[in-house]
């Protein structure tokens, strides 16, 4: 989707087009569902964020901006519903008991078709906190340029070089150990 | 150009599978948002409420004029009694 058509968009979402809804769904549908389950490792949990995340998009259609940056709204708005989530889940000591667990059945594990790299890269992913897993689920997994990312985040684009960079290393130690040490390069 | 260039972990995360919802949940959090799409939808005029209010309003208006129109003749009488008494 080029600026065009996502200022278009923009402005048919902010006159309440279901087809603007429908479209805008059709493209980061997915997207944002796969954000939130390798937030929360947990599929029941990532399905009714991910239904909380567009029925306030859908809420707040009408209020956007002109010239909104799409991508970075949506996971904006999807990161919050899983902040909010984690907050009231601390409270939730069947949370605790699952945690113990390590993740569901539902990683990337369980599926016999993909590749040991892939495994490795899953699991040790799954394995970082979930301020370096944010960060490299948005640039990395879902392809956000550093200036989107830093607006999801709600950060600076000097921090966010910085986080990004220690998600990176701590990645980079879960896979291979902590030898290798070498930083990201991010522009 | 994203923040993931020249990184070739970081290129690596973009190899991760994609997950997807189950059909029938992806219909129906899409029912839910446009549920919600549709309530926010600017109503349009409700026209039997409108008469209804508009009846009451000049009812109301009717009443209060008509108060004031009471009371103004009393005093007005026993004002003019009284500007008749001192001539």
């Amino acid at each position: 989707m080029d600026r065009a058509e996502e200022a278009e968009l923009v402005a048919r979402l902010r006159k309440g087009d279901k087809a603007a809804l429908r479209a805008l769904y059709a493209s980061f549908s997915d997207r944002i569902f796969g954000f939130l389950l390798r937030l929360t490792r947990r599929r029941d949990v990532a399905e009714d964020l991910h239904q909380e995340t567009w029925v306030s998009v859908a809420r707040h259609a009408e209020r956007l901006a002109e010239g909104t940056d799409l991508p970075a709204w949506l996971f904006t708005i999807a990161r919050n519903k899983h902040r909010s989530w984690r907050r009231w889940a601390a409270l939730d000591f069947t949370r605790l008991a699952f945690d113990t667990d390590g993740p569901e059945p539902e990683g990337t594990a369980a599926r016999p078709d993909a590749g040991d790299e892939l495994v490795a890269l899953e699991k040790a992913l799954e394995a970082l906190p979930v301020a370096h897993r944010e960060v490299l689920l948005l640039v990395g997994v879902e392809g956000l340029e550093a200036k989107q990312a830093a607006e999801v985040l709600g950060i600076q684009p000097e921090a966010f070089r910085q986080r990004l960079s220690r998600a990176r290393t701590a990645l980079a130690e879960k896979l291979e150990g902590p030898a290798r040490n070498d930083a990201a390069v991010v522009r | 150009m994203n923040g993931r260039d020249d990184d070739p972990l970081l290129e690596k995360l973009r190899g991760l599978p994609a997950k997807s919802l189950a059909p029938a949940r992806r219909v129906k959090a899409l029912e839910a948002a446009e549920a919600v799409l549709e309530g926010k939808r600017r109503v349009g005029w409700r026209w039997p409420e409108l008469a209804m209010a508009s009846v009451l309003a000049l009812a109301g208006a009717l009443y209060t004029v008509e108060s004031f129109a009471r009371i103004g003749h009393i005093y007005g009488r026993s004002e003019v009694a009284s500007a008749e008494g001192v001539e």
